[in-house]
């Protein structure tokens, strides 16, 4: 992958990891100082922390996130929707953070499928992976029709998640540089 | 979504089974069985009907899921018999007790606007929101014709028609040919009483108020509902409907013009009232953060209607309206109403329908009307009559659609006499009433009533009281828990203010900026009803108390004995106090709420309830008409005839003999004109002969 496109694609993701999220303390631990901020964590005080230290603190049953993840009905819905459009005009935009969070809950349902050796969760995960890559095809071929006009372009981009919206610009840059090179200079 | 016919063929066939294996393994997020639970509970309750989450089957199948869609005529059918197959394992005699199970889909991922139903969703199945206007009483449908066919040859017979598979559609048909015998000569007779017939409904379901783009007539839409869906919403009901988009012609003449109308598998009403209002996670941190603001009421006072200078009480009392008080079921029943009707009587050009305009724009449910209503329906309901097909509606008028909303009504006064008579019930009760035509029926109306009404004589007249001035009985105008007047009074110096502010507004239309966003207070609104429910405290309970004790000893006090206050206005101060602490979402009524709301009351009484010949606040004014000190001066009146009619040797007392008594007692002859008109109209005297007058015994 380009190497412009990647750093892009991790600070799209770095993002998501400092986005702040609710988070309701669990148990009394003392006074976290991360960065010269102090975080004390006392328990039934609902706070706001970074999304990665609110899953290191629920990892070790410290704390709990108030949101609730993306499930298998959010994408199946989801799912529906862009199915179904015919037209880039039909195409709704994705909940923030879309991609990164249906990632993390598949890896996550997995990890536990594989702990609890569960055949449903297993299923589970599988079903929503489907339903991800069928979403990602479908929206990449809008993608792909809108590249052939720019009225198409400014008609799409502000329905497309951050990751698409990084994709569009950049194949849209790919194929002006490729007609430049082609096409005859003007005199 | 494209279909190649025999892709979409073979895809029916088997519909059945895959339908079969989702009703027994289909399993949710618990672990759970969750269809083979439901069938076994509709099996219990001796249902028909099996109501299936599109997205589990989604979830289970999407191909299945998506031809549902698409066809959904063919894979109901196939459905309802892999229902009844599983029913049949399950419970052998009850499957065979009923005729046709039903399978309802409802939740289907996406809401199609009213407005977006074309041609295209012909045959589709789809889903749709809105508010339920119109009812017809419910009628029976024949879904299997039986009919008798007589010839001279071979006698008369029985058949069931349409055959084997087929049901009766919209029009019934006489079959071409009879299938015992095969011949098409003799008569055929319907015979009602051996088919078989189902419940049958129409209703109309219109686009909800806060859906029609500015400007547009609200589009409707037919619904049939059947069987076991029949009356399960009233009119003025929000109700999300699935169902099969269909076509009938529009009339007899012109066969190639179509009507769109639904078929109905699925009718949820909804239950939660302000629901519609999206209020998001960041909205939220933005409602609270605003609460937290100390001046918080100020700030929301003055966000209503910022373009109009001053009426600093009324918006007050608009602002407190729109949060409302906290409605009440006591153990035994009794609703007491939390709704806050407010009422402002105005000189023309005081900027009533302004206000009432701001009110309907960011009130959650707002909907802006006039007294004489744009339907047939009026403000409370109507029974019509379909000029087409000639059947009853049960139409719901603004009030009703208004349900836990607000209803702006602008000329009030002007509104039909039928209005008159059954807003009575919809302001304290909160239902609205009606039998006609066979159709009987009580409908919700808890709706907040801001309204606006221009004084009788054009302008409002201070020496006449506030009945004499609006055209509205007292009765209705009792109801209304703040009234203020506006007075178009010239005085320099406001005038120089105003004029200044509307000239300002005129330049610089960008500057006039709410301090809360509409938008952002509409959802600030909702958040507070939907969430905030405060309770008295004790001390706010004593100061209200204190304050009510207080008015009415006055009234001992003073010589003529005028009632300042009654416990009709004790609940309005509960009520006001109440959306006083729901304005900070606060759930406890402080003893600042109280203050707030006496405040208030007291600017009410003095603007409206001022008896002007005694200078004393005098609630009678309100609740019936005439100050105490008038209705004492009547009452003498009255006496001084029956003292007349006893003396006089005709039996009853001449005008003139009246007016003389009562001037010596210090009460003028216009009042006793006055009292004798109302007297006579009220059917307490009668004029025995000319000028002459007696008491009706």
């Amino acid at each position: 992958m380009d190497s412009r496109l990647s750093i892009e694609l991790e600070i799209i993701e770095l993002e998501y990891l400092l986005r702040p999220v609710r988070t309701m303390i669990l148990r009394d631990a003392g006074v976290l100082e991360i960065d010269g901020q102090r975080v004390e964590l006392q328990k039934g005080v609902e706070t706001e922390l970074p999304y990665w230290l609110a899953k290191q603190l629920a990892a070790k049953e410290l704390a709990k996130l108030v949101e609730t993840p993306i499930t298998l009905e959010d994408i199946a819905r989801l799912h529906f929707s862009v199915v179904s459009a015919k037209t880039p005009s039909d195409l709704e935009p994705l909940p923030q953070y879309f991609y990164q969070e249906a990632k993390t809950v598949i890896r996550d349902l997995e990890e536990k499928a594989r702990r609890e050796l569960n055949p449903a969760l297993f299923e589970e995960s599988q079903k929503m992976t489907q339903y991800l890559i069928d979403i990602i095809d479908k929206r990449l071929t809008m993608i792909l029709q809108s590249l052939r006009s720019p009225t198409s372009i400014a008609e799409l981009s502000s329905r497309l998640a951050p990751e698409e919206a990084l994709l569009l610009t950049h194949f849209s840059q790919v194929l002006r540089a490729w007609k430049n090179k082609i096409l005859p200079k003007p005199a | 979504m494209q279909s190649i016919p025999g892709i979409l063929e073979e895809s029916i066939i088997d519909a059945k089974e895959r339908f079969f294996e989702f009703l027994r393994s289909f399993r949710d997020r618990s672990g759970n069985y969750r269809y083979r639970e439901r069938i076994r509970q509709m099996i219990t309750m001796g249902q028909k009907s099996l109501i299936v989450e599109y997205n589990d089957l989604y979830i289970f199948d999407n191909k299945l899921a998506r031809l549902l869609i698409d066809s959904p005529d063919e894979v109901l059918r196939q459905a309802s018999e892999a229902l009844k197959e599983f029913i049949e394992s399950e419970a052998p005699e009850y499957a065979e007790s009923i005729e046709r199970f039903y399978i309802r889909v409802r939740a289907l991922p996406r809401t199609l606007p009213l407005r977006r139903l074309r041609s295209e969703y012909i045959g589709k199945l789809v889903m749709l929101e809105g508010i339920l206007v119109r009812a017809t009483p419910i009628k029976e449908k024949i879904t299997k014709a039986v009919f008798m066919h007589c010839t001279k040859d071979q006698g008369c017979h029985e058949f069931e028609w349409p055959p084997e598979g087929e049901l009766v559609g919209e029009l019934l048909e006489k079959p071409p040919a009879c299938p015992v015998c095969g011949s098409a000569s003799g008569t055929f007779r319907l015979i009602p009483e051996k088919s078989k017939l189902i419940d049958w409904q129409r209703i109309v379901l219109q686009e909800r108020p806060e859906e029609i783009p500015p400007g547009q007539l609200p589009r409707s839409i037919e619904v049939v509902l059947q069987d076991e869906l029949v009356d399960s919403a009233r009119p003025g009901d929000r109700v999300t409907i699935v169902g099969v988009v269909r076509v009938r012609p529009d009339s007899a003449k012109r066969k190639a013009i179509y009507d769109l109308y639904i078929d109905a598998i699925h009718l949820e009403v909804s239950q939660k009232l302000l629901e519609e209002v999206v209020i998001t996670r960041e909205d939220e941190e933005r409602i609270k953060t605003l609460a937290r603001d100390p001046w918080i009421h100020k700030k929301i006072i003055a966000s209503i209607a910022p373009a109009i200078y001053g009426h600093w009480d009324i918006k007050e009392a608009i602002a407190l309206a729109l949060f409302g008080g906290v409605p009440k079921v006591t153990p035994d029943g009794t609703r007491i109403r939390g709704d806050i009707h407010v009422l402002i009587v105005g000189d023309p050009g005081t900027a009533k329908s302004q206000l009432l305009q701001y009110v309907a724009r960011i009130a959650p449910r707002g909907i802006y009307t006039t007294g004489k209503g744009a339907t047939a329906a009026g403000l409370t309901a109507a029974v019509i009559r379909d000029k087409t097909t000639g059947e009853y509606y049960l139409e719901a008028g603004a009030l009703v659609l208004a349900d836990g909303g607000v209803a702006a009504i602008d000329e009030i006064d002007k509104m039909r006499d039928e209005d008159r008579v059954a807003i009575h019930e919809a302001m304290e009760q909160q239902t609205v009433s009606i039998a006609k035509a066979g159709i009987v029926a009580r409908l919700n109306a808890r709706t907040t009533v801001i309204a606006a009404g221009n004084p009788k004589f054009g302008r409002y007249l201070t020496n006449r009281t506030l009945a004499d001035n609006i055209n509205l009985p007292v009765t209705i105008l009792s109801r209304f828990d703040l009234i203020f007047i506006l007075k178009d009074k010239p005085n320099p110096d406001e005038d120089r203010r105003v004029a200044h502010h509307i000239l300002q507004v005129h330049k610089e239309t960008e500057k006039v900026k709410p301090e809360i966003e509409p938008e952002l207070l509409k959802k600030y609104i909702s958040y507070a009803r939907r969430y905030v429910r405060p309770h008295l405290t004790s001390e706010a309970i004593k100061l209200i108390e204190d304050f009510y004790v207080q008015m009415r000893r006055m009234s001992l006090e003073s010589a003529d004995g005028a009632i300042p206050i009654t416990l009709r206005q004790l609940e309005a101060l509960v009520r006001l106090a109440e959306a006083h602490a729901r304005m900070a979402l606060r759930n406890e009524v402080t003893v600042e709420d109280a203050e707030a709301a006496i405040r208030l009351m007291k600017a009410f009484l003095e603007s409206a309830g001022l008896d002007i010949e005694s200078g004393k606040i005098d609630i009678d004014i309100i609740m019936t008409g005439k100050p105490r000190s008038k209705q004492e001066k009547f009452t003498r009146v009255m006496e001084i005839i029956e003292q007349l009619e006893s003396e006089n040797e005709e039996g009853c007392a001449k005008l003139r003999d009246i007016q003389k008594r009562a001037l010596s007692e210090g009460i003028e002859s216009n009042i006793v004109e006055e009292a004798i008109k109302t007297m006579r109209r009220d059917g307490i005297i009668y004029e025995k002969s000319l000028g002459c007058y007696a008491i009706v015994r």
